[in-house]
């Protein structure tokens, strides 16, 4: 077996087009991802982490571009593929989640047909009762009680949380390695969400599927990743196993999203906490590390020179303070 | 599905009925108090007194109004429409069978014409956005609704038919001869370009909506993506937009008729207008507002086939 | 401003507007005037720029004329729009309920009505009564008639009918408005619904009042034209470009230009009018959506 990651993510780098020249969206951004295991990507609305998710299967929006770095799945770099290669990669060995799964799945198609497109797309062979057997069966995975009768069901006719949940199954059918789900669960109720976040945890730890999912927030990430990467203005200012990053935060922007998280177990009367000041927009980063301006322990060093990342042992961390793992 | 179906289409019909009904009302009002008589014209002798009343008690133009009113109805109901006033002798029905036919052909080709161009061009245009072809389409559909049908006839019959000797300046001699050529043309004019500007825009909204990111994520072939989600998805509002289309082209091709010297049933009822041939403008009255009222309950209903969210949405 | 369709569309428009209230001083001899030894003149063969026509009529003054005729009639149809359809807008949207539903029934099938059969129909009814009415009614319409030089029926389509489309955008609008804060602050402070409609939400409808408007310009005008075509419009010799149309193709095969030049004319009309309302939709739909 294989010790190289699943996924390996180097330097990936996108850019916006401007009339004045292109800005960058994400910046140079590197994670690993091992076989079977589950990374979420945290940040604050602007951090690149949605677009760090396109980037890695090629869906960007208009106006933004691949500029540099590489996406290794098992050692094939998909930043390079086109066309029908590049169809054949996702869906059949990258699912993807997205958001919104009213607008995300089509309004006049039914979920079971949707399903069974995905199936019959990346395994041709099957016939046509093998392929309704399939879609019920990746129904009943994730969790519809009579997946017959909801196989003919549009959309709009099911709830939130369905919905999400057909979206799931059809990114599962055609059984990728690896999941992308980028912030599946932000439309939904709150009761949903935990829900959903357990099925999908439910599903990795059974088929051996790594998942990357993309989230701002904190309390969905604690019990289901192993390893937690956190972005701030686009790039990647901390990598660590989840539990360590929340004991012992070495960046100190993960230090203060940790400390603006209530704790259901705090005094009552205790002041909630922010980071002062607003992120940057793709528009004006600062030249030096991007969160230098709100940093509480901002040094001159830190606004002149981008700190590099550093990695050991699947951790990394991006910043002048910290020395091999060790905070000065 | 089909009852759930079925009661939309009931609906959708008895809410068209009404409006054939105001049609016909309005109509009626206008021409009946219309002073002058309808038979002036008919004799070089001025027709008073006995002679007057008599054509009139045979025509049963004596009757109180609200039986004319009725009783008109009844009768066109059972597909009879009464006598032409001004040519004696033959039934309103028996003018509308010769020449309904060529009518009907011309607004049935135009609207297969303008579809198959529109739908196509559309395609086309959006597959190649921004491209020469895109701009080239834009400015042909926007010369093309800016014209009406009656400009285009006689700008059309001076270019094929005068300089060119194409085609003959007027008459019909069949839906495949040189004939049919110049009013095909004039009445599939500005469907189609509505059309295109439709089926662009449909399919590239549709083109650029989440669902097809979601299609692409899932490693749908381009052309799976492009056929079936997008179109099913972009031919909706199309469909809305044929339906108007056609209601509009029914009442175009009277004018078209008229200019072109075709001797469908829209030359005889423009005709009539003229000669107070009464009858045969409530016949062709009647008939248009059903076109109408038909191609809006096809198109409507046609919709609700496409797009599901529809019909279930309109129980809520 | 920088976009050019509106720019240029309304610019070409203006000029044309121009034309047209100053017709008279533009032309060399009046557009009735006869001169039957040059009939068919070609451009500049004597009779004004682009020649004449059948009765030795000065094309290019009769253009002008029937440039009027559009104005006129793309005028009223403005009027119409604001004084009939805005309020209707107003109502449903406001009112809501039952109102709003019957309001809208008649809005639809205004909108579904077939506008040359009523155009067709209410010109037998003015001729009818213009030639051989008696009593007052026919004495009023008679007189209509002669001082709008036969446009009644075109004018009174338009009433009837082109107010509709504006009615149901206007009031989709003032549906969307009526749930908003500010309005729903203002009832709560004690306005009454007059006052309510008339500061807050009648400044926020103009949008889709001026597009609307704008977008029924080219179909009135077409609509004049139709009807001037088929000889149930304006009386000769008032010269409308349908009218225009109508007479030139009378002489198709010899004088192919009679037709062509009052065509062109009307088409550029119509599409100087169109792009001009595209133009708006667009200002209108990208505008800030608070």
């Amino acid at each position: 077996m294989s010790t190289r990651p699943l996924l390996e993510v180097r330097a990936l780098t996108t850019v916006l087009d401007r009339p004045g020249g292109a800005v960058p969206v994400i910046n140079s951004v590197s994670f690993d991802v091992g076989r079977g295991e589950r990374v979420a990507i945290v940040g604050e609305s602007g951090s690149g982490k949605s677009t760090t998710a396109l980037s890695m299967i090629g869906l960007l929006p208009r106006g933004l571009r691949h500029q540099a770095g590489q996406v290794l799945l098992d050692g094939l770099d998909i930043t390079e593929l086109r066309g029908e290669q590049m169809q054949a990669v996702r869906g059949r060995r990258v699912g993807v989640v997205f958001q919104d799964p009213l607008h995300s799945l089509d309004p006049v198609v039914t979920i079971g047909v949707q399903i069974a497109a995905v199936a019959r797309k990346h395994e041709p062979q099957l016939r046509r009762r093998e392929v309704q057997e399939r879609v019920v069966e990746l129904l009943s995975d994730v969790g519809f009680a009579s997946p017959a009768e909801f196989m003919g069901r549009y959309p709009h006719q099911l709830s939130g949380g369905m919905r999400q949940r057909a979206m799931i199954a059809a990114s599962l059918a055609g059984r990728p390695e690896l999941l992308i789900a980028d912030e599946p669960t932000s439309a939904l109720d709150v009761t949903v969400q935990a829900q959903i976040i357990d099925l999908l945890e439910r599903l990795s730890e059974g088929r051996g599927l790594a998942v990357v999912l993309i989230t701002h927030d904190l309390g969905l990430v604690a019990g289901f990743a192993h390893r937690t990467v956190v972005m701030y203005g686009g790039t990647v200012v901390e990598v660590g196993a989840t539990a360590e990053l929340f004991r012992r935060p070495l960046h100190p922007y993960t230090e203060g999203l940790l400390a603006c998280a209530p704790r259901i177990d705090g005094p009552l009367d205790e002041l909630l906490v922010a980071i002062p000041g607003n992120p940057p927009t793709v528009a004006s980063l600062p030249a030096g590390c991007t969160f230098a301006p709100r940093c509480p322990k901002v040094h001159d060093r830190c606004s002149a020179q981008r700190p590099e990342l550093q990695s050991w042992q699947g951790a990394a961390v991006a910043c002048h303070l910290v020395e091999k793992g060790v905070r000065s | 599905m089909v009852s759930e179906h079925g009661r939309y289409v009931l609906r959708r019909i008895a809410e068209a009925v009404p409006l054939v009904l105001i049609v016909y009302t309005i109509t009626f009002v206008l021409i009946r108090s219309t002073p002058g008589n309808p038979f002036a014209a008919r004799s070089n002798r001025t027709l008073t007194g006995e002679a007057l009343a008599q054509i009139e008690s045979y025509y049963g133009l004596d009757r109180p109004w609200y039986q004319q009113y009725l009783g008109y109805l009844t009768n066109a109901v059972r597909g009879d429409f009464g006598p032409s006033y001004s040519k004696q002798g033959q039934s309103v029905s028996e003018i509308l069978g010769r020449t309904i036919g060529v009518s009907l052909t011309l607004v049935l080709a135009s609207l297969v014409v303008a579809a198959a161009i529109g739908i196509t061009v559309g395609v086309l245009a959006t597959q190649r956005r921004g491209s020469v072809l895109d701009r080239v389409v834009s400015l042909v559909t926007s010369i093309a609704l800016a014209t009406p049908a009656f400009v285009i006839v006689p700008a059309l019959t001076i270019l094929l038919g005068v300089y060119g000797g194409l085609v003959p300046t007027g008459g019909w001699d069949g839906l495949f001869s040189a004939s049919a050529v110049v009013p095909i043309v004039a009445l599939a004019a500005s469907p189609a370009a509505v059309l295109t500007s439709y089926t662009r825009a449909s399919l590239s909204d549709a083109l650029s909506s989440d669902f097809v990111r979601t299609a692409w994520a899932q490693g749908l072939r381009r052309r799976t993506i492009l056929w079936h989600r997008s179109l099913k998805n972009g031919s909706a509002p199309v469909l809305a937009a044929f339906g108007t289309e056609a209601a509009a082209a029914f009442a175009a091709v009277l004018v078209v008729e008229t200019v072109a010297g075709i001797p469908g049933f829209g030359y005889e009822m423009v005709a009539a207008f003229g000669s107070r041939d009464y009858p045969i403008v409530m016949a062709g009255t009647l008939l248009l507002a059903t076109l109408v009222a038909a191609s809006s309950v096809a198109a409507d209903v046609g919709y609700a086939m496409l797009d599901p969210r529809v019909r279930v949405g309109a129980k809520a | 401003m920088k976009r050019p369709l509106i720019v240029g569309a309304g610019g070409a428009l203006a000029l044309l507007v121009a034309c047209a209230i100053f017709a008279p001083l533009l032309a060399s001899r009046p557009y009735a005037e006869q001169d039957l030894a040059n009939s068919f003149a070609g451009p500049g063969d004597g009779v004004g720029w682009l020649g004449s026509d059948a009765l030795g009529r000065d094309v290019w003054a009769r253009l002008l004329s029937g440039l009027r005729i559009s104005l006129a009639v793309a005028i009223f149809s403005q009027i119409v729009v604001v004084v009939i359809g805005v309020p209707v807008g107003l109502l449903a949207g406001y009112l809501g309920g039952r109102a709003d539903r019957l309001l809208m029934r008649i809005v639809d099938s205004v909108m579904s009505f077939p506008v040359l059969l009523l155009a067709m129909v209410i010109s037998a009814n003015v001729r009818g009564n213009s030639a051989s009415g008696t009593g007052i009614w026919s004495d009023i319409v008679r007189q209509v008639d002669e001082q709008t030089n036969g446009l009644t029926p075109a004018l009174v389509v338009i009433s009837v009918l082109f107010w509709a489309p504006t009615a149901r955008l206007v009031r989709s609008s003032v549906i969307g408005l009526r749930e908003r804060d500010f309005v729903r602050a203002a009832r709560s402070s004690g306005a009454t619904h007059l006052h309510v409609m008339r500061r807050h939400v009648l400044p926020h409808i103009w949008g889709p009042v001026i597009v609307s408007a704008a977008i029924v310009v080219p179909f009135a005008v077409l609509t004049e034209a139709a009807l001037s075509f088929l000889k149930l419009g304006v009386e000769p010799p008032t010269p409308s470009l349908g009218l225009m149309i109508a007479e030139g193709a009378t002489s198709i095969n010899s004088f192919p230009l009679q037709v062509l030049i009052p065509s062109a004319f009307l088409i550029a009309v119509t599409l100087l009018a169109q792009q001009l309302g595209n133009g708006l939709q667009q200002v209108f739909e990208e505008g800030p959506q608070r």
